[in-house]
């Protein structure tokens, strides 16, 4: 992605979160980006694509996240590596996140199937470590983590070190 | 003459080769097994299989083998391609020599033993060709070149080899195997650290060789049965799937690669190498 396609991307994420996606108009992305609204058109096509560029940049930074975890064989490594996974962003990326948070709402044919590697390791893994219901452990954490993480975004998690601790005794890892 | 459908097995004297012979030989099919340690398939023999030496890699032996099984049973009715190894090193350490070898072994052997099954199996309208490749067949990991490009070509020649026989009604399946507890490691660590263990490489091989260590080594990965099982499934199929990814790590790894771009993939695999 070139310098003045990330500009946009971010001042698009910006504007589509605090005023909304459809109260956002290219041309005040393109003014807030500082570049022309043609080149917005030339690169997104249309508001449209801008949304799901934007949405791709989450999908893939959460890929990279949770691909040590898809790569991990050691099934009780797996299992911590996903618990942690909330705790390791960085405060500093919060705003970035929230704002991912909110737009996953604004599209229409959002999908969560960009999940699913996740979700077969950690079945796999909670199959390794012989819980009755591995597919049902993994549907479970997966949404568990996805609450937490709005939870933290939103800073409603008072005693996070805590809690992470408390969530590793839990699964014994 | 009976209806007992005949398979061969390669590779079958250790790991995955030895649990699928003995998987078809309990689903009573006649089975032949075949490997260049023949020795160490005395275990198969006790259990009825007909042991034969063959090195894959040898045309004589492969000619041989397919001489015996026609003469004796009519022809092979089941090919389980299974014969292969894994030759890690990086691609400056490793001598064309080794990478042709890796080749003969993996792809050319596999195929001059599948040509000469074919006229039968082509002659009674049916067969089955069961092509044991490797979640490495779709992703990747470092120092890993000429394995992946064997597997990588044992894809997409099985693919077309899948079109080519669909009129003739011989099935071809692809196996992907993921993490399977076997010889793969030792096999592959050993020649790596040879070749790349004081390179210029050698910072890589050795958190290759820890992470193989660690995979391999600590049980996390799948018994040689559940390939075992699949095979046999694929054989007792009207119409087999043409690829299954069975095994630790090997559907969730397949899935991920698809998704992730490149780079990202390159990333998330040398991240895990560190």
């Amino acid at each position: 992605m070139t310098e003045k396609q990330e500009k946009i991307i971010q001042a698009a994420l910006e504007l589509f979160a605090r005023e909304g996606y459809h109260a956002t108009s290219t041309s005040k992305v393109a003014r807030h980006a500082g570049v022309s609204e043609g080149l917005i058109f030339r690169h997104f096509e249309n508001k449209k694509g801008l949304l799901r560029a934007i949405i791709r940049v989450g999908e893939e930074r959460l890929q990279s996240l949770y691909a040590a975890i898809v790569l991990e064989s050691d099934p009780k490594k797996a299992v911590k590596k996903a618990i942690e996974l909330p705790f390791t962003v960085p405060e500093s990326e919060y705003g970035f996140w929230r704002l991912q948070y909110k737009l996953k709402w604004e599209l229409p044919d959002y999908t969560p199937g960009k999940m699913e590697p996740l979700r077969i390791a950690l079945s796999n893994a909670f199959e390794k470590l012989d819980y009755a219901s591995p597919k049902m452990e993994a549907e479970f954490l997966i949404h568990f983590l996805d609450g937490l993480g709005s939870g933290l975004l939103k800073n409603d998690v008072v005693e996070k070190e805590k809690l992470r601790q408390h969530l590793l005794t839990i699964y014994e890892v | 003459m009976n209806n007992q459908k005949v398979a061969l097995v390669t590779g079958a004297s250790s790991g995955i080769g030895k649990e699928i012979a003995k998987k078809l030989l309990s689903d009573g099919l006649v089975v032949y097994v075949a490997a260049r340690r023949v020795e160490k398939m005395q275990d198969l023999e006790s259990l009825g299989a007909i042991a034969l030496k063959m090195d894959i890699t040898s045309e004589a032996d492969i000619i041989q083998v397919v001489e015996t099984i026609t003469q004796e049973n009519n022809g092979v009715d089941v090919l389980v391609n299974n014969a292969g190894f894994g030759s890690y090193g990086a691609v400056e350490d490793t001598s064309i020599d080794d990478a042709r070898y890796q080749f003969e072994v993996n792809l050319f052997g596999l195929a001059a033993l599948t040509q000469k099954v074919l006229p039968h199996m082509r002659g009674q309208r049916s067969g089955t060709i069961i092509n044991i490749s490797s979640m490495g067949g779709k992703m990747y990991t470092p120092l890993g070149a000429w394995y992946h490009a064997t597997k990588y070509a044992l894809e997409g020649w099985s693919d077309c080899l899948r079109l080519e026989l669909e009129p003739f009604g011989i099935d071809v399946v692809i196996i992907e195997p993921g993490i399977i507890n076997t010889e793969f490691g030792d096999v592959m660590t050993g020649p790596m650290m040879e070749r790349s263990g004081n390179s210029a490489y050698s910072k890589l091989a050795r958190a290759m060789e820890k992470s193989a260590q660690e995979s391999y080594e600590k049980g996390s990965g799948s018994s040689p049965t559940v390939i075992a099982d699949t095979v046999a499934r694929a054989v007792r199929m009207k119409k087999p799937r043409p690829r299954y990814a069975v095994g630790s790590m090997a559907k969730p790894l397949i899935f991920l690669r698809w998704l992730l771009s490149d780079r990202l993939f390159d990333k998330a695999v040398m991240s895990q190498v560190k």
